[in-house]
């Protein structure tokens, strides 16, 4: 979907760049908004999971993501010693108040001064989950009850903290925090998806609770 | 934050006006706050609904050979995100200006690639392939007569359907331009990036 911004003439300039760009994604966006317009698409073949370049994350088991993230976090932590450190933090539905003491400790980083031991928040990113999506099985809950619950849990977040105010602040630490926080996201997808036998849908195992720094 | 949901549609684009085009339209996904921006290897995607479709939109480099252009750039998105389509939006060169006018809309029926020839001393006999763009997403496109989009002047753009020749060349010689169409007179319009969305996201690819 191409809109012509020129002529090839020799004449050639940017002048109408910005209109054509916005006369092609004008018409996108126009068949876009339309109520099942991809019906009839399938999925691309070559997926993710498929890819022979995919980095062992472990599909099958969450788990084995949730340790390789691990490995990647303290990666990080060791190439930025002593200026930056990353933190991964993941709540299950039933341990709210240990999420509660989580953002204690982090959350009055993020706009404050810094904190008695020099560290202060730079950034965080989470809501991997919504209240919509978590459903918790009859065989979890506590009150007896024989119907699967849809709960609240409450977001993993992730922190990107620094402990110094005087040395200079590396650039590279907040892509890598991003790219950190990109994954945990997709190790969240892995986590409840659980798996289907027999025609059956069965829940996963959700992620018990990290800290994993 | 939801990496990793099977996004219904991809936009790729090539340039700044491009993107900036893109993320003018691109709203946050449901029940986000604002559009995310992520780092997936050595790509950069922003993520949002566009339309009523989730959309991985990511901007790559002119053309479709470099690292980082279009049919690599294609590729990634298609290993992470496994959207139903990818549709590049962008700018090209028209054909012709007495029957097209500046912002005119090109829908890509299919995509020449007019790189790979056979050059002999007597004569150039192209050899490239040319990919039919996807049937449903042409229908979509060639189902739209509501769609209106005005110029400054307040002239309405119209959409051309048919083949968009795509290589290496940022075009800017009219008599390498009149060489071009003399080669494929049905082609509408010129343009860098084509083949590579239509290398990798052709059917049977894998």
């Amino acid at each position: 979907m191409k809109a012509i911004c020129d002529w090839a003439d020799g004449k050639k300039q940017k002048k109408h760049q910005p209109l054509a760009a916005a006369a092609a994604v004008s018409l996108v966006h126009h068949v876009l908004s339309q109520a099942d317009v991809l019906h009839g698409l399938g999925k691309l073949k070559q997926s993710y999971e498929e890819s022979p370049n995919r980095p062992p994350q472990g599909t099958a088991d969450p788990t084995a993501g949730l340790s390789d993230l691990r490995k990647r976090f303290v990666e990080a932590q060791d190439r930025f010693p002593r200026e930056v450190s990353f933190a991964l933090v993941m709540i299950p539905h039933d341990e709210r108040q240990a999420w509660k003491e989580a953002e204690k400790w982090f959350d009055d980083m993020a706009s404050g001064p810094p904190r008695k031991d020099g560290s202060r928040c730079l950034a965080f990113a989470g809501g991997g989950d919504t209240p919509e999506t978590i459903t918790i099985p009859a065989s979890e809950t506590s009150d007896g009850a024989t119907c699967p619950l849809l709960y609240s849990l409450d977001s993993w977040r992730c922190w990107l903290l620094r402990q110094s105010t005087k040395a200079p602040y590396p650039g590279g630490a907040l892509n890598m925090f991003h790219s950190l926080a990109g994954d945990a996201c997709r190790l969240l997808e892995l986590r409840d998806c659980g798996e289907i036998l027999d025609g059956q849908h069965i829940g996963g195992k959700r992620g018990e609770y990290q800290h994993l720094l | 934050m939801r990496f990793g949901i099977p996004t219904s549609g991809k936009r790729v684009t090539a340039t700044d006006p491009e993107v900036e085009s893109v993320l003018r339209l691109l709203e946050p996904h449901p029940r986000q706050r604002a559009i995310l921006k992520g780092f997936v290897e050595h790509e950069t995607y922003y993520l949002g609904r566009f339309g009523v479709c989730l959309a991985a939109v990511t901007k790559c480099r002119m053309g479709s050979l470099d690292p980082g252009a279009a049919t690599l750039a294609t590729q990634h998105a298609q290993r992470v995100w496994r959207p139903k389509a990818v549709v590049m939006v962008g700018i090209a060169m028209g054909k012709n200006p007495a029957k097209q006018k500046i912002a005119d809309v090109l829908v890509a029926s299919q995509v020449i690639s007019y790189e790979p020839q056979r050059v002999s001393e007597q004569q150039v006999v192209p050899r490239g392939p040319l990919t039919p763009a996807s049937t449903t997403l042409l229908n979509r496109f060639e189902n739209a007569p509501h769609w209106s989009f005005c110029r400054p002047d307040g002239s309405k753009c119209e959409r051309h359907v048919g083949p968009l020749l795509s290589g290496e060349k940022l075009v800017d010689d009219p008599a390498f331009k009149a060489e071009l169409f003399d080669r494929y007179p049905q082609a509408i319009g010129g343009e860098m990036e084509g083949v590579g969305p239509t290398a990798t996201a052709c059917p049977g690819f894998s």
